[in-house]
């Protein structure tokens, strides 16, 4: 009886320590993904490459389908277990698991370089939907813990590499090998800008750097008074970056600041620039529409439109602005004065740039598409009519 | 949550803004703030639990005299508590409102350290002090180690760290844990024998939290082990000498005491 109650008391006690583990790590926020999808259009147009998690995929962007392997003749492959169909998905098993985040690069007509976050490189046959090189090609890094963050620049010759810790790594396209390197005191968590010759980086140091894109010769720096997480944009001779000082930067290509606008929290997107119109959110949901033309930049409006963080590039279409957020929507504005024409609600946060698939008779689309990716594998891609905002399909990832 | 999370993301920020850009003092400061502030609730739980075992013995008496009345057994109860002052639930009520402290404490270093894009975004916006900003990203590496990763098992620094968490943790447990008492047949007190063995796991527990979690948090758990083991010794150097009954810690050793008087009155005879 004693000893059952002594084992009662225990059973108790473990319990109790369960419950207390359960509840400390409830609190703990959830291990999520470090970051959010890509979503590419590849074949012109016709096929979507989406880069979410543990795997990517190709999509159809007619009906959000998985695209089916087929053989050298055109029929379609199939597995010789179940009988189903073979879809294009490309896994790499590693412990812990390879995750990819980023768009993919076309090596030539059949092959495709898929960066991935831990560092590596791997090379995809298309066709077959297989891993040439399973164990993956580890880019250099001064820290073991350094990740790739953001998008790789690519060029005919070489591979801008941005790393979480750090550095950006040119490296050569057809060996991998490091041609030079580039430190910044803290992570490029943007993909570099190229133009003319000149390689724009972002750092988490501050910094918005100018480089010899041959060498990596620093040419210029200029201090943003924050963390800078966006990759810049050019248009007219001018950079437009954003910082999380809460502010936009407009600097010449020689490196002065021509002109500077705060918004209301952390800037992380990328703006939309058109025909003298400048569009970007932050991260406390607010839209800002800025006249660039000249030298300056002038507020035209600004308003909150989301609950939460706008960090996705705003889209332009000729009269209306896309924009979508943390908090589960998108929103079709007007471009004139920010005012909300409808919402569409979604299943996830949108953090992802939004990708526009035009009108194809090829593939029989009928009108343009604007394809929101969530952070929610249950409705990982999801497409829209990009005027009327109409739901054409959702592919769960 | 936000409520207590955001000040206390804001405070390790200004902190670590403050003490030259140095994370790890910026987490021991931090600590040892909330430790200060919380030290009101810390020593009402601890002399409670105190009171509660220098009452043991009587309450003993009290098991075995109504052990088939369980309503005079309550009354009998109540009445040993306000007797001696004791409130039953003084020990569980701080512990109960410092834990979601503790827990805001050491997600706030979570959220500081943030180390993917996902992370560093859910960090806007939680930053009440103006211009703190520009403190963004704070910077992560300590002797070679960065702090928002999980320790590298290969680096003895990571070990001793995690060694640290574990050994801390057992003695805090130790200040903090009442003395194991015998029943009258000389076994361990059921009771006692959870607390010792609550003793081995929590220890472990903490080590695989530290094995598995960033190493900005085993610093926390280090620095608030170490307050903690600092607290319970200050409190039990400056408390008044026990009295003799109220501290007896076993039936052995009440019997022993018990019989002193009776040799010396036989002595004086």
């Amino acid at each position: 009886m004693k000893s059952r109650m002594m084992a009662s008391k225990y059973q108790v006690g473990a319990l109790a320590l369960f419950l207390l583990m359960l509840f400390m790590s409830s609190c703990v926020p959830l291990p999520t993904d470090p970051r959010w999808a890509s979503v590419t259009l590849i074949d012109d147009g016709q096929e979507i490459m989406f880069a979410f998690h543990d795997k990517v995929a190709l999509v159809d962007p007619v009906d959000g389908s998985l695209i089916e392997l087929r053989d050298s003749e055109g029929r379609v492959r199939v597995d010789s277990e179940s009988g189903n169909a073979l879809t294009w998905q490309v896994q790499v098993q590693a412990n812990p698991a390879t995750v990819f985040y980023h768009q993919p690069i076309p090596l030539d007509d059949n092959t495709m370089l898929l960066p991935s976050f831990s560092r590596r490189f791997y090379e995809v046959d298309v066709d077959a939907a297989r891993v040439l090189n399973p164990e993956g090609r580890l880019i250099e890094a001064d820290t073991t813990t350094s990740h790739i963050v953001a998008n790789v620049l690519a060029t005919d010759d070489t591979l801008y590499v941005p790393l979480s810790e750090g550095d950006v790594t040119a490296i050569n396209r057809d060996d991998y090998s490091v041609r030079w390197k580039f430190d910044t005191e803290f992570g490029v968590w943007a993909e570099p800008l190229l133009v003319e010759g000149v390689l724009y980086v972002t750092s988490l140091d501050h910094f918005l750097y100018a480089l010899d894109a041959d060498n990596g010769d620093l040419l210029w720096k200029v201090d943003l008074g924050g963390a800078i997480a966006s990759a810049p944009v050019y248009a007219d001779g001018y950079l437009y970056v954003g910082s999380f000082g809460r502010k936009l930067f407009k600097v010449a290509d020689d490196g002065t600041i021509a002109a500077e606008y705060e918004a209301q929290n952390w800037i992380w997107g990328s703006p939309a620039v058109v025909d003298g119109m400048l569009y970007i959110g932050d991260s406390s949901g607010w839209v800002h529409a800025l006249d660039i033309s000249g030298s300056g930049m002038q507020m035209v409006w600004a308003r909150q439109v989301a609950e939460r963080a706008i960090r996705a590039t705003p889209l332009i279409t000729d009269d209306k602005l896309i924009v979508a957020s943390r908090d589960h929507r998108a929103y079709w504005l007007s471009r004139d004065d920010g005012t909300e024409i409808f919402r569409r609600e979604l299943v996830g946060e949108v953090l992802a740039d939004m990708v526009v698939v035009e009108p194809s008779e090829t593939v029989n689309i009928p009108e343009a598409y604007v394809l929101i990716s969530t952070m929610s594998n249950e409705e990982a891609l999801v497409a829209f009519t990009l005027e009327s905002g109409e739901r054409r399909w959702a592919y769960r990832h | 949550m936000d409520f207590i999370l955001n000040p206390f993301i804001t405070l390790v920020t200004f902190l670590y803004s403050v003490l030259g850009n140095n994370m790890v003092l910026a987490i021991i400061v931090f600590t040892v703030l909330v430790r200060l502030v919380t030290y009101p609730l810390t020593a009402t739980q601890l002399r409670s639990s105190k009171a509660m075992q220098q009452i043991q013995p009587k309450m003993k008496e009290l098991q075995e005299k109504y052990k088939n009345d369980r309503e005079k057994l309550a009354q009998a109860q109540m009445e040993l508590y306000r007797e001696h002052g004791v409130n039953p639930v003084g020990g569980c009520l701080p512990l109960f409102i410092q834990l979601p402290i503790f827990i805001a404490l050491y997600q706030a270093i979570i959220f500081a350290l943030a180390a993917t894009p996902t992370q560093l975004l859910d960090l806007s916006g939680r930053l009440l002090i103006p211009g703190l900003d520009s403190a963004i990203p704070m910077n992560n590496s300590f002797i070679g180690m960065n702090l928002s990763q999980p320790p590298n098992t290969s680096n003895p620094i990571a070990l001793a760290i995690i060694g640290l968490v574990v050994i801390t943790t057992y003695l805090q447990f130790k200040m903090t844990s009442p003395a194991p008492q015998k029943n009258a047949d000389g076994k361990p007190d059921q009771g006692a024998a959870m607390t010792q063995s609550m003793g081995t796991i929590m220890p472990v527990m903490y080590g695989f939290f530290a094995l598995s979690f960033s190493i900005g948090l085993s610093i926390y758990f280090i620095v608030s082990n170490t307050i903690g083991i600092a607290q319970s010794w200050l409190m039990k150097r400056n408390q008044p000498p026990a009295t003799a009954v109220a501290t007896v810690s076993s039936t052995a050793s009440t019997k022993e005491k018990a019989a002193r008087p009776a040799k010396r009155a036989a002595k004086s005879k």
